[in-house]
């Protein structure tokens, strides 16, 4: 069935919803992403991930951001950087919404909240007790994404506009 | 004479128009959802929010006492945190890269978000602290939620603002920061975290409060609202958690556990981990 005039919107969002992950990530214990200026974006630099106790350590080390701004920061669920960002962020699907401090069920894995500009450098250095970099949830071989604007960790996409830095999540141990 | 008056004047407007801003900072209970009627998840939200108002109520203001003995000159310099920290720390780290071996060794343990407290986004530090501070950490928390509980509030956690700081961190935070000491600093020994007094997160069992069926259809979104507005009236009486909150690190330092600064240009208290020798 297409997405007709006749379909029902829960027709719509079961179709345009991702299919259900396959790929079992098991034994990695750290991954990087090196992030690349997309569209009009100049954003470099390079996120790392650590699995530690009590989470995984998330360390972004970025250039090319907006002075004292700050930047919606996300692990999305889709496998490339071209991905279309309602449908990874499930902002079609009612998918649960916020930022690293929201209750559990509040967020998604990947809600990482947001990178301050700093003259243009943005720093990030937290343990994230929800992201995993094992299991069908983990981060391995996702897009991580830096946006123009801040995240509100409350509308469906954040509002933070496109994308202007991005990078694949790659096991490095 | 007339300058005097002039003076008395400015001050009354001052003192007036302020307690009329503090009173406009403390939200009003939401008007009832456009489906309220058909469940009582979203009749209760009302009750909710006055209930908690009056909790908030109760819990004391800090005296100027309570505040003022956390500052200098009246609280342990901090030069003293320095030393506390040189004596129970590990030795400065200078990057990323020492950071392993105290680590595995287990003289730093990571910080992450608990019952009692969130660790922010770190920008000029990295979450790791001396083991024995977390154990304190822990304990400041547990004993901030107690006195919320006495209350009858929810159990709001503590937030951690900085951490260990790593020489290369500490010398580019004293270039942006005027509140950052351009020497060494007592968290570069892993010794010392700051604690945020404007800024409290809420624990999941708090959106427990509202006491709805279970079988009410609605009670998802009765909850998601009950947690945004104990959220929101955190920030609104935000100086009656700043008073449970120096109540407690006073008591903790009356102790021997904790040294305490109020810091003077930025909200946060400066807690050093105290051992008795």
């Amino acid at each position: 069935m297409s997405a007709g005039a006749d379909a029902s919107p829960r027709d719509t969002v079961r179709q345009r919803a991702l299919p259900p992950d396959t790929v079992d990530v098991q034994g990695v214990s750290s991954a990087r992403a090196r992030i690349e200026p997309v569209g009009s974006g100049r954003v470099e630099g390079t996120v790392t991930f650590v699995r530690v106790a009590g989470g995984v350590r998330v360390r972004a080390d970025l250039t090319g951001l907006s002075q004292r701004e700050y930047h919606a920061f996300q692990v999305l669920r889709g496998r490339d950087c071209g991905a279309d960002l309602t449908v990874q962020l499930g902002a079609d699907t009612n998918a649960p919404r916020g930022g690293p401090y929201s209750l559990p069920g509040h967020r998604r894995a990947g809600d990482l909240g947001n990178v301050r500009g700093d003259r243009g450098r943005g720093r990030y250095d937290r343990i994230d007790p929800v992201l995993s970099l094992s299991g069908t949830a983990s981060a391995i071989g996702r897009a991580v994404v830096l946006r123009e604007r801040r995240d509100d960790t409350v509308s469906p996409d954040g509002s933070a506009g496109a994308v202007i830095g991005c990078g694949i999540v790659e096991a490095t141990g | 004479m007339k300058v005097a008056l002039a003076i008395l004047i400015a001050l009354a407007v001052g003192i007036g128009s302020g307690w009329a801003l503090r009173e406009s900072r403390i939200p009003t209970p939401p008007p009832p959802p456009p489906d309220a009627g058909d469940t009582p998840a979203l009749d209760s939200m009302e009750t909710f929010v006055r209930d908690l108002r009056g909790r908030f109520e109760q819990l004391r203001e800090p005296t100027s006492d309570e505040a003022n003995r956390l500052r200098r000159p009246r609280t342990p310099s901090y030069r003293e945190h320095l030393e506390m920290a040189d004596s129970l720390g590990v030795p400065p780290l200078s990057g990323e890269r020492e950071l392993d071996g105290h680590l595995r060794a287990g003289r730093l343990v990571p910080i992450v978000d608990s019952e009692t407290y969130v660790v922010r986004v770190l920008e000029h530090s990295k979450p790791f602290i001396l083991p024995a501070l977390h154990d304190r950490l822990e304990e400041v928390g547990r004993r901030f939620q107690q006195r919320l509980a006495e209350a009858g509030l929810p159990p709001y956690r503590l937030t951690v603002s900085s951490a260990l700081r790593t020489a290369d961190l500490q010398r580019d935070l004293s270039r942006t920061n005027r509140n950052a000491i351009s020497g060494r600093s007592s968290h570069e020994y892993g010794a010392s975290v700051d604690l945020v007094y404007t800024r409290y997160a809420l624990w999941p069992s708090a959106a427990d409060s509202l006491e709805v069926p279970f079988t009410d259809p609605q009670i998802g979104r009765a909850q998601r609202i009950a947690s945004q507005w104990a959220h929101d009236m955190a920030g609104a009486y935000d100086d009656r958690l700043f008073g449970a909150l120096a109540r407690v690190l006073g008591a903790m330092q009356d102790e021997g556990k904790l040294l305490v600064l109020l810091e003077a240009e930025l909200p946060v208290f400066h807690i050093t981990l105290d051992l008795p020798e």
